[in-house]
């Protein structure tokens, strides 16, 4: 490793840090778009919704948590189903959603770590 | 030194990626948050490549870029489609469009300069 590789590599460590700690709200926000989804369907609030999700998936491994994107993507499929298949439980999203606050839950004790 | 303009909505990837363009690849790198950003910023800054999202609110990266080549001072201008979207056909239709390239999100920031180059360096070949 040179020595920029080195510097960049410094100054990853203190922004995964501050990025497993906005984990959490991240997650809030986007259990809060899927139970407005549930009580009010429409397309704006799956669209917010699928953003962020979406998000994650482009945003978790580059901060060093692979599970993250992982769970993110797995989210983003299966909103997908729901979105075009009629009658698909909504309990599968809860589902996915769940291994997604254990992957960032994962991610903010991994960070905490010495 | 190359200048690249980022495009990108999402805040965190934002500082990230401009932190590993700068440190390991000594770019000069602007940010904008959307499309329309991109738009009125990209005749005073003259990159020599852009790096474009694809999912983002608003314009999207593919409405961005046609915005973009419509535009004379940035209608030959390399760009990169960055973007987690990246199973076989969707690549190839980025490049049908006439991308330079795909970097596929997420991306490993200790590379990610090497993969810029690398895109650069294919296109100055061309």
């Amino acid at each position: 490793m040179n020595d920029k590789e080195q510097l960049l590599s410094q100054q990853l460590e203190a922004m995964q840090l501050a990025y497993a700690q906005k984990l959490p709200d991240k997650i809030a926000a986007i259990k809060a778009d899927w139970q407005q989804l549930r009580l009010q369907p429409a397309e704006q609030t799956f669209d917010e919704l699928n953003r962020k999700v979406h998000g994650l998936i482009g945003s978790g491994a580059t901060f060093g948590f692979a599970e993250v994107s992982k769970a993110a993507q797995a989210l983003e499929d299966g909103l997908s189903v729901y979105s075009h298949v009629p009658h698909t439980e909504p309990a599968t999203i809860d589902s996915l959603l769940a291994e997604l606050e254990s992957a960032a839950n994962s991610a903010g004790c991994a960070s905490n770590k010495p | 030194m190359t200048k690249i303009l980022y495009v990108e909505d999402e805040h965190d990837i934002q500082v990230i990626a401009q932190m590993a363009l700068e440190t390991v690849g000594g770019f000069e790198v602007t940010i904008c948050g959307s499309g329309m950003e991109a738009l009125q910023t990209v005749a005073g800054f003259a990159p020599d490549i852009i790096l474009l999202d694809v999912m983002m609110p608003g314009m999207d990266g593919i409405q961005t870029y046609q915005a973009l080549r419509r535009l004379p001072e940035c209608a030959a201008t390399p760009v990169v489609f960055m973007t987690a979207k990246v199973q076989a056909g969707e690549v190839q239709h980025y490049l049908d469009l006439g991308a330079a390239g795909v970097i596929p999100k997420p991306f490993d920031p200790m590379t990610l300069a090497d993969d810029v180059q690398a895109i650069l360096n294919g296109c100055d070949e061309r």
